[in-house]
């Protein structure tokens, strides 16, 4: 016998498409030729190393009009088949493809409750299929549970036929975790599915926990609740407080679940961390719902620390070297009287004119979901506002993607203004995105101009509704960290409602070392990169973090009032290697606390935990501090690698709500209508009117009339929810 | 058919929608540059899939709707040929470099066995991919290209052979 490297029973072998028969007597001739052995070992190997590349490339999508009418064709055909029942009127009106979405998303809470598995008459159609999947390794639940469901569904109209059922499971299951990508974007679960995902647990804390938590409900998920896509605002105005077309992922737009923060008793557990966010995209993000969409934003898109951080509040600065002042104070809280609300304020010193040069790549997508009216005109409009305000120690460069990535302005000075400008006009939108490659390029021209000790950014603008080629969150997170990591910063900007993927750019922004605007109006283009333009690109300080200590001889309980994503394990908070969020020039940072004072009636105290005691040491309020709580922050200077400690100590005065500053209120009134928009179980007494009476008062001079555009949405929320 | 088994079968359909519509849009796109032709190919082979007598599939639904778009691409692309004189890069649409997947691989210098795979000869790479990255079996590869499945385990050998033999180097 001898080896035949052109045996096609090598590669048969390989991929299980030889017979019983032949297999026996193959893996004889096998035992017996070593190379054989080899040229089978080698084989498994390429197959592999090419599943596994081929595997990342991406998950695209019929778009919105073209999978309406294969719904439609789908109905018509029932409808043909059902002629005693008058057809369903599809496809001019969206209404019939939200009815299909819907179903899609009944089904996919139907599959995640129920994991048994019953014969299927269809799936003899698509066993072919599962025959050769096995060398794929990565498989998601999301696709083995889909394929469940299909068969679920028949659980109670078919008869089951139990001897088969084993080896179709076996089948179906090979066949769901077949080569598909697991790169899903951020899947998304409509309001309808949502009560049997979201049986309360405990937000696991710590940035990398995050992940952990966000890929499980992805993976649960899986590819089986997808986003509708339908972006545009062609449905009726829909703006129920709770009802349909508010679940997460309707309609296009992709947010992070968020798992609203919880009241702690400080005897239990005494710190609370996290990170920082300056971030204000949320709070445009729930405008342009509010004002444009004319319906209300969804919960899951409102992050309330977000809310809070879109507003100018006038905080003294910091004084000497560091790089920001802390503000504390206290009152009692405006939606639960018996409670009181901490203000922990953090504002960054400003730079003056003596910007450090600036070395920006502008990274533009230009893909086709680029083209409506309010992305790429706007994002010409706001980087033409950015360029102008460049000078002769800037340098620019462009590079854009859609389907490849290219450069459209190599390296250019900052003062040749009408030459980044011309390059602006230039762009055109066509094309599907690959935001991975663009970001690659990108930062390879940041590194290629790098400016030591400058300013050195890639500015990321774009829907984020990446389709092409580095598609899973994860990647793009993972390559945004590490390039962090040469002194690149990220600042993504995002533009347009529709397909936005809000949550994986939150992701790369943070991971990034960077921060997050949503661009919603030309006015807001110009807060962002006019006025406050020195935030945006220099960061004074990093990885900041603040952890807050509480007294339980004067605290009951206390829970922090938006930062979700944010939060962190008590051990990250001295960890040097735990990423937190940058704080930029003239920045300022503000967080609120609720929080039970001991003593006081409160109907949360009844649904607290009861302090557990521990065998082994007491669980008892020591020491003689009358402090309500210990506020520590750590920093980064922008180069260092070695944190630096803060320590504020806050003492309650007892002072008045209606004593403090206007700015304290004006927050507090935010914070309020966010959890308003969010159905929060903690808003209390709150109401619009509230909202609308404290804020009102707290307005201020409003220079620049951000504070009564605010008092607008709470008219239009209030009107909204009015009509429900 | 009744009522309810009606049901099942749209239930059915839309489980094969969610499987196969990002494997179909790669697989298109590998012959038809332009995003929008790919889509048309693809929706509209989902649309005669509705209208399809489930029993006249053949071996699989998913040979089928590979097919059905590969022929429906080819149609496409012989059709845009005619109508635009300048011959661009449509010429090479299989394998072309304008493929945005492709270009990613040819950045990305982690992804030798793709790049490998690309300098094999279009029949080899596609039936590799029918493989690989969509899991077909052989007689459904066989189905989609017009082969029979002995030909197609011939073709995959030799062209996994030729891979071999260039990474092993």
């Amino acid at each position: 016998m001898t080896f035949d490297p052109s045996d096609p029973r090598i590669t048969a072998y390989v991929f299980g498409e030889l017979s019983a028969e032949e297999s026996v007597t193959f893996e004889q001739e096998m035992d017996e030729l070593a190379e054989l052995r080899e040229a089978v070992e080698s084989t498994r190997n390429v197959t592999e190393q090419l599943a596994s590349e081929l595997v990342g490339e991406g998950t695209p999508q019929l778009s919105d009009d073209r999978r309406a009418q294969v719904v439609q064709a789908q109905v018509e055909q029932a409808n043909t088949e059902k002629s005693a029942v008058p057809p369903i009127v599809v496809g001019t009106s969206r209404w019939g493809w939200k009815t299909a979405v819907s179903f899609l998303t009944l089904t996919a809470a139907a599959c995640l409750l129920i994991v048994t598995f019953v014969q299927h008459n269809k799936t003899s159609r698509m066993s072919g299929l599962a025959d050769a999947n096995s060398e794929d390794t990565t498989v998601s639940a999301g696709k083995v549970e889909m394929t469940d469901s299909t068969a679920v569904k028949e659980d109670s109209e078919i008869p089951e036929s139990d001897e088969e059922s084993t080896q179709v499971d076996k089948r179906v299951t090979s066949l769901a975790s077949g080569p598909r990508p697991t790169a899903e974007g951020s899947p998304v679960v409509s309001g309808l599915s949502t009560p049997p995902l979201t049986t309360p647990r405990p937000i696991p804390a710590g940035g990398n926990a995050m992940y952990g938590r966000d890929s499980a409900i992805k993976a649960a998920l899986g590819s089986v609740a997808r986003k509708s896509r339908d972006g545009q605002f062609g449905l009726p105005n829909n703006a129920n407080g709770q009802g349909e077309g508010e679940g997460p992922g309707m309609r296009g737009d992709q947010f992070d679940f968020i798992f609203e923060n919880r009241f702690h008793r400080p005897l239990t557990s005494g710190k609370s961390t996290f990170s920082i966010d300056v971030d204000t995209a949320s709070y445009s993000k729930v405008r342009m719902y509010l004002m444009q969409a004319n319906s209300m934003p969804r919960p899951d898109a409102v992050r309330i620390e977000e809310l809070v951080n879109y507003f100018a509040y006038a905080y003294d600065p910091p004084k000497g070297d560091t790089p920001f002042s802390s503000h504390l104070s206290v009152s009692d809280c405006p939606w639960q009287p018996t409670h009181r609300l901490v203000r922990v304020a953090l504002q960054g010193r400003a730079i003056d004119d003596d910007r450090p040069a600036s070395n920006l790549v502008f990274l533009i997508d230009v893909s086709g979901s680029m083209k409506s009216a309010n992305k790429l005109s706007l994002l010409k409009a706001a980087m033409k506002m950015l360029a102008e305000q460049l000078g002769e120690n800037d340098q620019v460069s462009m590079v854009v993607y859609a389907g490849a990535a290219g450069v459209v302005l190599p390296t250019t000075n900052g003062a040749e203004t009408h030459e980044i400008v011309a390059a602006l006009e230039r762009l055109s939108a066509g094309g599907s995105t690959n935001g991975g490659q663009g970001i690659e390029l990108a930062y390879q021209m940041a590194l290629d101009s790098f400016i030591p000790g400058g300013v050195n950014r890639v500015l990321l603008c774009t829907d984020g509704d990446f389709n092409v080629g580095t598609t899973g969150t994860d990647q793009l997170v993972r390559l945004a960290a590490e390039r962090a990591k040469n002194g690149v910063q990220l600042t993504v900007l995002g533009f347009g409602m529709g397909n936005h993927n809000d949550a994986m750019l939150e992701q790369i922004s943070n991971r990034g070392n960077g921060n997050y605007a949503f661009i919603d109006t030309l006015n807001e283009a110009r807060k962002v990169l006019v006025e406050q333009m020195h935030g945006t690109l220099v960061t004074i300080a990093k990885d900041v973090k603040i952890q807050v200590v509480f007294n339980p001889s004067t605290v009951t309980a206390y829970r922090l009032i938006g930062y979700e994503n944010r939060v962190m394990r008590t051990e990250d908070f001295d960890d040097d290697n735990k990423d937190a969020g940058e704080i930029g020039a003239g920045h300022r940072v503000t967080a609120l606390y609720e929080v039970i004072p001991t003593g006081a009636e409160s109907p949360i105290l009844s649904k607290l935990p009861e302090v557990d005691e521990l065998k082994y040491q007491t669980r008892t309020a020591t020491g003689t501090s009358d402090d309500l709580l210990t506020v520590y922050v750590r920093y980064k200077d922008p180069e260092a690698e070695k944190s630096k400690k803060l320590t504020f100590e806050l003492h309650d005065e007892g002072q008045r709500f209606g004593d403090m500053d206007i700015d304290f209120r004006f927050a507090s009134s935010v914070a309020s209508f966010g959890m308003l928009l969010r159905g929060s179980e903690y808003a209390g007494d709150s109401s619009y009117d509230a909202v609308l009476e404290i804020a009102s008062e707290a307005s201020g001079p409003d220079k620049h009339g951000y504070r009564s555009e605010f008092l607008q949405m709470v008219e239009k929320a209030k009107e909204l929810s009015d009509g429900q | 058919m009744n009522s309810s088994s009606k049901i099942i079968a749209d239930k059915w359909l839309e489980g094969v929608f969610e499987q196969f519509e990002a494997p179909l849009l790669r697989y298109v796109a590998r012959f038809l540059v332009r995003h929008d032709l790919a889509q048309d190919v693809v929706q509209d082979a989902f649309v005669k899939l509705c209208h399809q007598d489930p029993d006249a599939l053949g071996t699989s639904v998913g040979a089928w709707l590979f097919r059905v778009c590969r022929n429906r691409a080819l149609d496409v692309l012989k059709k845009e040929r005619r109508m635009q004189p300048m011959p661009t890069h449509d010429d090479s649409a299989i394998g072309s470099a304008s493929d945005p997947a492709e270009i990613a691989e040819q950045c990305d210098a982690a992804r030798s066995a793709v790049r490998v795979l690309r300098t094999l000869p279009d029949r080899q790479q596609e039936v590799i991919r029918l493989k690989i990255e969509h899991g077909l079996s052989y007689r459904e590869i066989g189905d989609v290209l017009g082969l029979t499945a002995s030909n197609v385990g011939y073709i995959l050998h030799h062209s996994i052979k030729a891979l071999r033999e260039q990474l092993i180097t």
